[in-house]
């Protein structure tokens, strides 16, 4: 039996030795076109489990629906008092793709960087949890506490109800003490809260009429574009933060303005900002109309509502009804909703991210709100503090020209794995 | 008997049976090709209807949604030509629901004949057929030629070989020709339209940069930005246009006709809006899609517009402004483009003064005791290609409501009106005697 100490110290020289596959682990994620939409995941959970099985490793496949296995694997024997090392094989669709400079699932690696649809989120983060989970198998340390794994499928589809994550945790088949999720946020920060959702659909309804006297008709379009905008109203009304996260919003500021200063927004620094206590409006799809030359009878557009810390979504909801509410011919209605939620910022979790983060990198991440959400819900909802800590940050997650660095992937497979061993073998 | 009296008779005693025509062509569906219908079966029914009463057909298939008829009668001489003009198309149904009666019901209550195209136009169409069938029963000498044309793409042209639209082509080989043309469109039988609006048709785009909805200030929304655009284009009506100097009469009569007609056609707005709307460009924001994930930036968003130009305003000359107001502004990335440019067009116009607009006056004036006045149409349609090809044209018919909307209708009595007034004119036009 070797000292931790020096377990770590090997465990951190091997992910160093192995960073060459690590990469290809990586690539080979990329490679598989997990979009979400559809969300067909069973080659890629396949692979991961054969990969696991390559390395000695049992793992298991959960499913409830055709192509969206969530894979478990653990150590040892599975209690509440393990450590979860959670990541999602899904991404969001790769869009226009005369818009990317490289092919998006050809994982290509090039100067330093492993490019494609998913490398920041989260196939990165995905590859380097597997790879400490492995450095942690292959270390020859008995622990006291459990790893798991859990891969899900759909977390880009964010409706709870359709996620098996949920059941799973009830189920004890996720359970832990804390979970660590590689979701991107780049070494310099460590996210303790997730932003709440509310989706709305808004339907305008007008009176058709010939395109030339448009007065004889209510266009639709126009009846939809006025409530849009007073929707956005909503933006403007800060929301209080709750007390125990006070100690984390300016930090929480900092990191946002950082990250729209890192992809060019430099400008944008006081709208960034405001994100963290401010609920902001996404106008994502819309559409109406039939015939350009009639009045459009009828419009929509998908609205998704992004909630601060203080602004559940049934009050957000109500909220946007006193907006739009008296509009003539213009309904709203929730399509999904989900709390913010958060993880108290002075737990065990973060403190052992910080001190691995710092003798790996030379980085101590400062604990902070995201401005998204995630499966952290589903965790949280279960009293699992939870946290994300990951390779790439949130800006380049969801855009084009995505991509992370072999670097990065390296030290953080080197920080999870250091956090690993410190929080198992207490 | 003079030759008019003739045809009036004859006309009158077609009371009834152009009733039931009118009927039976709005129980055929007939919705634009263009639109995914087809036209085949109602020019089936209608090339039957005149060759069952002696009348001889032309059809040209353009393809086999699309089928335009023409028949002639040959007078004595080889001019004047005049040409009496329907389409056979109808606007789709739209949402089902929404119509008190079935759509194509046909059925005739309180007055009036129900159904998708009994305004626009088969109550007019009806009417140009019995018309055209009374001239050649009642066996009245006259001069030149008179046909009597039915389209089958009027709400939206058809392509067609060198071109777009069935009319266009027709004219442009010289396939149809006249001097003259009446066109049994919906303008109520107060009124006569002798201008018809110029059509701009844009595609706008706006383009804007992908980001999660988490952190939209890392994306530029392409649906915000369409929004700002549309209402920065829609503003390109606040500015007047001023008719050409023949024409000044003509719109200012218009204005008080037109608000009146809305009013009876439900619009309940001031009466300055409706006036606004013949030297005003006006604005139809008809289609919109962006976006493809609700928490997605959208990067891209797609409006189609329909700009309507008053007399006086060029294609051109609308494109300047909606460059101007969109540079105003400061909007990046939104660009717009002539879409379905064939459909552009400048307005046209007949003169006042022409032999077809006083003809068609005066007998008015006979069957309705009013004559009706001289105004420029609300919209664009198949009288912009004739007048453009050089046959002056009036568009003159039978009324009534939900044009291109629920709850189509016609007026009955407008029907045998119509008739009467173009059997009246077609005599007078043609010397018959």
């Amino acid at each position: 039996m070797q000292s931790y100490a020096t377990s770590i110290a090997r465990g951190l020289k091997q992910v160093d030795h192995e960073s060459d596959a690590l990469t290809r682990l990586c690539r080979d994620l990329i490679r598989y076109p997990t979009e979400n939409p559809p969300g067909i995941c069973t080659e890629v959970m396949m692979y991961i489990k054969d990969w696991l099985n390559d390395h000695g490793i049992h793992s298991r496949l959960y499913k409830k629906e055709k192509n969206k296995e969530n894979l478990v694997s653990n150590l040892s024997r599975p209690t509440d008092q393990s450590l979860i090392f959670y990541g999602h094989a899904d991404v969001v669709a790769a869009g226009d793709r005369k818009r990317w400079s490289f092919s998006p699932y050809s994982g290509k690696v090039t100067a330093g960087k492993i490019l494609g649809r998913g490398a920041t989120d989260m196939k990165g983060g995905l590859a380097a949890l597997m790879f400490a989970f492995k450095t942690v198998a292959q270390l020859d340390l008995k622990l006291s506490k459990n790893l798991q794994l859990i891969v899900v499928p759909d977390e880009e589809n964010f409706d709870p109800k359709k996620k098996l994550l949920y059941t799973m945790i009830d189920d004890g088949i996720a359970s832990g003490m804390a979970c660590i999720m590689g979701e991107p946020t780049s070494p310099q920060g460590i996210a303790v809260g997730d932003k709440g959702d509310l989706w709305l659909r808004m339907t305008a309804v007008g009176t058709p009429a010939h395109g030339s006297a448009p007065v004889m008709g209510d266009n639709a379009i126009l009846r939809l574009n006025k409530s849009l905008d007073d929707l956005t109203k909503i933006e403007r009304e800060g929301v209080p933060v709750p007390p125990e996260l006070r100690s984390v919003v300016r930090l929480s500021k900092g990191m946002v303005r950082q990250y729209a200063a890192a992809a060019g927004y430099r400008d944008r620094a006081k709208l960034a900002e405001k994100l963290v206590t401010h609920t902001s409006v996404n106008v994502g799809t819309v559409h109406g109309g039939t015939m350009t030359n009639i009045v459009p009878e009828s419009a929509q557009a998908e609205i998704a509502l992004c909630l601060p810390p203080g602004e559940p979504a049934r009050q957000a909801l109500k909220h946007v009804k006193t907006l739009v509410g008296g509009n003539a011919g213009v309904k709203v209605t929730a399509t999904f909703g989900m709390d913010p939620n958060w993880t108290r910022p002075n737990l065990p979790v973060v403190k052992a991210l910080q001190f691995a983060s710092r003798s790996v990198m030379n980085v101590t991440p400062k604990p902070f709100l995201s401005t998204g959400s995630s499966d952290a819900h589903a965790f949280r909802l279960r009293g699992i503090p939870t946290v994300w800590f990951g390779p790439g940050d949130i800006s380049g997650a969801h855009s084009y020209d995505e991509y992370v660095r072999v670097k990065e992937l390296v030290a953080f497979a080197k920080t999870y794995f250091q956090t690993a061993i410190r929080l198992c073998a207490s | 008997m003079d030759a008019k009296e003739k045809v009036l008779r004859c006309i009158q005693a077609k009371d009834g049976e152009l009733t039931e025509l009118c009927s039976k062509l709005i129980q055929i569906p007939s919705t634009t090709p263009a639109y995914g219908g087809n036209t085949s079966d109602i020019a089936r029914f209608i090339k039957n209807y005149l060759e069952e009463r002696g009348a001889q057909v032309e059809t040209n298939e353009f393809d086999p949604h699309t089928i335009s008829l023409r028949s002639s009668i040959r007078g004595t001489s080889s001019s004047p030509r005049l040409i009496l003009y329907g389409h056979m198309d109808a606007v789709p149904v739209g949402e089902e629901s929404r119509w008190s009666f079935p759509p194509f019901s046909g059925e005739v209550r309180e007055g009036s004949i129900l159904g998708r195209g009994a305004m626009d136009m088969k109550g007019g169409l009806a009417s140009v057929i019995t018309t055209y069938l009374a001239i050649q029963e009642s066996n009245v000498q006259f001069e030149g030629t008179l046909t009597l044309a039915i389209a089958p793409d009027e709400e939206k042209w058809v392509p067609v070989e060198g071109g777009l639209g069935t009319q266009w082509w027709l004219l442009k080989t010289g396939t149809l020709e006249g001097d003259a043309c009446i066109m049994a469109e919906p303008s109520g039988l107060r009124t006569i339209w002798v201008g018809e609006k110029g059509e701009y048709w844009i595609k706008v785009t706006a383009t804007g940069t992908p980001a999660h909805a988490t952190m939209p200030i890392l994306g530029d929304n392409a649906i915000d930005k369409m929004m700002k655009a549309l209402d920065a284009i829609r503003n390109i009506s606040d500015e007047g246009v001023t008719p050409p100097q023949e024409l000044t009469e003509t719109v200012e009569s218009s204005k008080a006709m037109l608000a009146e007609s809305m009013a009876e056609q439900g619009f309940r707005g001031e009466p300055e809006i409706a006036c606004k709307m013949l030297d005003h460009v006006v604005v139809n924001v008809g289609e919109i899609q962006g976006g493809t994930m609700t928490n997605i930036v959208p990067d891209k968003c797609i409006a189609k517009l329909t700009l309507v130009l008053p007399m006086g305003l060029h294609p051109e000359e609308a494109k300047t402004r909606v460059d101007d107001l969109l540079k105003k502004t400061g909007l990046s990335g939104v660009t717009f483009e002539r879409f379905s440019g064939e459909m552009a067009g400048s307005p046209t116009f007949t003169q006042p003064s022409e032999k077809i607009v006083t003809v068609v006056k005066e007998n008015a004036r006979e069957i309705l005791n009013t004559a009706p006045r001289t105004e420029i149409a609300i919209g664009p349609g198949d009288g912009n290609v004739y007048r453009r090809m050089g046959v002056p044209t009036i568009n003159y018919g039978p009324t009534g409501t939900g044009v291109h909307s629920y709850d189509e209708s016609v007026k009955v009595k407008d029907l045998i009106a119509a008739a009467k007034i173009y059997g009246g004119a077609t005599v007078d036009f043609l010397r018959a005697n």
